[in-house]
């Protein structure tokens, strides 16, 4: 008979529970934390080196790998295409040789 | 010209695949002319979503070698004459696309197009670049938990970098559930709004029917009788419009529940 009873009885909640806090709470602390104090400043390398003159190198380090990587691999300087982009102060160059 | 919005998010699976077919659906069936790209480059999504996946001839990728042009890449979609899909290729990487090819592809479609919805890959690398390169604005999508808020904070910050102002980021935060909110489970939208600062252009409640709809192929907003869901996607789109429509409630987000299912639920085992 009780196992009838128990099988309509509710678990017990644990959120009745007042040691425990709500998740809300929690998550709320825990974003405070991680985000509380302003977005994530991210420094951008032309803070601190001179945009012309960074401008200028990244030209001539292009232009080297082009003509390097055209020779290696034989394929004409225009079918090798070179980007240069900052990552969270890394410069990143990323090359591609279509050889169609 | 056409207004070009990049929904992104950091985090992967909070839903901007969903979101961006939905939105653009919606506003296709409003009359608009509207264009989504998959930046999704290796991973792509957007056009099964869709249902479109069998009508794939070109993509991004054959568009950037000068294969074709980006009209004969496009997609259009069964129903909606005035909604394209531009695809992304399965088996090519985001490295072999650059942020100018992306602004080369959307200024050929900007003349064609009201809107363009790029469709962003997940993380903040090369992929995100690209997808954020020829955007005028920005949706951020976040899910109310811990890691999905702070990946949007980060991407929020890189889009500042990126000189988007705040006017021009948006947040909607999806797969809300308030019955947890209201059981003090879940992080509230006030908290979310305190910790990322940027305004809130919609709500999405958590919701089966995307997984149905997403299993037929068939965008959320051109199903029979997703009302509810329906309003709460055309709304988003009118605020992006620039109406100014009140953000739903807690009680207006929670579906009503038969009364048998509230019946059923007094008698349920946690």
């Amino acid at each position: 008979m009780m196992a009838f009873f128990d099988f309509f009885r509710r678990k017990k909640d644990d959120s009745k529970d007042s040691t425990k806090d709500s998740a809300r709470d929690s998550a709320k602390e825990r974003l405070e934390m991680l985000v509380g104090n302003g977005r994530r400043f991210v420094y951008k390398i032309d803070d601190f080196t001179d945009k012309e003159d960074l401008a200028k190198k990244t030209e001539e380090i292009k232009e080297k790998i082009r003509q390097e990587a055209s020779e290696l691999f034989n394929t004409e300087a225009d079918k090798v295409k070179i980007v240069v982009e900052e990552h969270n102060g890394y410069v990143i160059i990323i090359t591609n040789i279509n050889f169609d | 010209m056409a207004k070009v919005y990049v929904i992104t998010s950091g985090k992967g699976g909070v839903g901007k695949t969903t979101l961006t077919a939905n939105l653009g659906t919606i506003m296709a069936s409003k009359g608009d002319r509207v264009a989504l790209i998959d930046a999704d480059i290796g991973m792509k999504n957007l056009d099964v979503v869709m249902g479109l996946e069998n009508r794939i001839v070109y993509t991004s990728m054959d568009v950037v070698n000068g294969k074709v042009d980006v009209a004969d890449a496009l997609v259009r979609h069964k129903q909606l004459k005035n909604l394209s899909l531009l695809p992304a290729s399965q088996v090519a990487t985001k490295e072999m696309l650059s942020p100018d090819d992306m602004k080369k592809i959307v200024s050929q479609m900007s003349d064609k197009f009201d809107y363009i919805l790029i469709d962003c890959p997940a993380g903040i690398e090369r992929g995100f670049r690209n997808a954020v390169a020829p955007a005028n604005e920005a949706i951020v999508v976040t899910t109310p938990e811990l890691p999905a808020i702070t990946d949007a904070d980060r991407v929020i910050g890189l889009l500042e970098n990126l000189n988007f102002d705040d006017s021009k980021i948006h947040l909607i935060i999806n797969r809300f559930k308030p019955h947890m909110v209201r059981h003090g489970d879940m992080l509230t939208v006030e908290d979310i709004k305190a910790a990322l600062s940027i305004d809130i252009i919609g709500i999405v409640p958590d919701s089966e029917d995307v997984i149905i709809a997403t299993n037929k192929g068939i965008p959320l907003a051109l199903m029979d009788g997703k009302d509810r869901m329906g309003k709460i996607l055309e709304d988003i789109v009118l605020r992006l419009k620039g109406q100014e429509l009140p953000i739903p409630t807690l009680e207006e987000l929670e579906e009503k529940q038969s009364w048998w299912k509230n019946f059923r639920n007094i008698f349920r085992r946690d």
